[in-house]
């Protein structure tokens, strides 16, 4: 962002009423659209819901609505830990001190958390617990024993699975692995010479 | 105006010259360094309702314009290394400001500055704050460090400065 009275004369006094208007323009803009985000969300799991769940069509049987309920809850935790994440890198306290900052910073941008493990885990099972069960209760692969279809479905879903996280984690390396092991030694120097 | 729009206007127009020091020690061109004041703006608005009053308020206002300045270097180099673009009446104090020989006053900045971005980034954010003549408790508060830690390293970093300087001509 920058404001309208941009200047090159650096000793030039900037217009503050102007730079306070146009923040406040910001701040105004950024909660329309978390509060926009929020709205898409609820209305997703709303749209899923109707659908999976409370649709009226007798074929719907008592599995495919506990399945559908089960995709509205992936979708749901799927919302509130983006949103989460969004709120919190956007929070950053630029107020704190250096060290704290950049500790921060190494934090958000390292390949794993603690939180992050635990939502992987939790989301990948019970996506593979619903995605199971969809296909055993279909048609499709009807001329194999149950064995064979749980085996087949788990390649398949651990080799996307396992594609997916490939592609994860060489963007990550490209992009994120550079700054946390620069932020590592940064951390390290300043941390080096406390008696 | 609200009282935030007041305090506001206040801070900023009590540490104006302080965040226009950071801006152009950080970024080397004129456009960047006033990218860089603007995001400081930013910032100091947006930390404003979390201010409780813990740290002096010039302390505080450090504390944002470094923290800025660095993510605004990491968005332009995620190695986070930059280059220092001294301020010539700060940098004399370091060379010492006997401006009576120009060419000698201009060398002596020349190579001072070329000294100070052969530095680490740590040492880089330290000798910032020393060239705004921030003591060791004030600098300590912004880095997040001891004062121990503070004055070991500004002794450290000022002793391979003149180690690096020829033969000692210059006063660090």
């Amino acid at each position: 962002m920058t404001f309208n009275n941009k200047t090159n004369n650096l000793e030039e006094p900037v217009n503050l009423d102007q730079v306070m208007d146009s923040l406040k323009k910001l701040d105004s803009r950024n909660k329309k659209l978390m509060h926009g985000m929020y709205i898409v969300y609820v209305v997703f799991a709303l749209i899923y819901t109707g659908l999976l769940i409370l649709n009226p069509d007798p074929e719907l049987g008592l599995n495919r609505r506990l399945q559908g309920g089960m995709y509205v809850l992936i979708f749901s935790m799927s919302a509130i830990y983006f949103r989460y994440h969004f709120r919190k890198n956007k929070a950053v306290d630029y107020s704190a001190p250096v060290l704290e900052m950049l500790t921060a910073a190494r934090n958000r941008h390292k390949l794993w958390t603690k939180g992050t493990v635990c939502f992987i885990i939790a989301l990948v099972g019970l996506t593979d617990i619903v995605v199971t069960w969809a296909i055993i209760d279909d048609k499709f692969l009807a001329d194999y024993s149950l064995i064979i279809k749980i085996l087949l479905v788990q390649a398949v879903y651990f080799i996307t699975m396992g594609i997916s996280f490939l592609i994860g984690y060489i963007t990550w390396r490209r992009k994120s692995m550079p700054l946390v092991h620069n932020l590592n030694r940064i951390i390290e120097e300043l941390k080096k010479d406390e008696g | 105006m609200n009282s935030k729009d007041i305090q506001y206007k206040q801070i900023i127009e009590e540490n104006q010259s302080r965040i226009r020091s950071v801006s152009r020690y950080y970024a080397g061109t004129s456009d960047d360094s006033e990218d860089l004041y603007q995001e400081i703006l930013i910032n100091v608005w947006r930390g404003l309702e979390k201010f409780r009053g813990d740290a002096q308020l010039s302390t505080w206002v450090y504390r944002i314009a470094v923290n800025t300045a660095l993510s605004f270097v990491n968005k332009k180099n995620k190695y986070l290394n930059f280059n220092t673009y001294l301020d010539d009446g700060k940098a004399a104090n370091l060379v010492g400001d006997d401006r009576e020989d120009s060419i000698v006053h201009e060398k002596q900045l020349e190579l001072m500055s070329n000294l100070i971005n052969q530095l680490s980034v740590v040492d880089k954010i330290i000798m910032s704050l020393v060239l705004e003549e921030l003591n060791t408790k004030e600098i300590a508060e912004i880095v997040g460090i001891t004062e121990t830690n503070v004055r070991v390293k500004i002794h450290r970093i000022k002793e391979e400065l003149r180690e690096k300087v020829k033969g000692g001509q210059y006063d660090i």
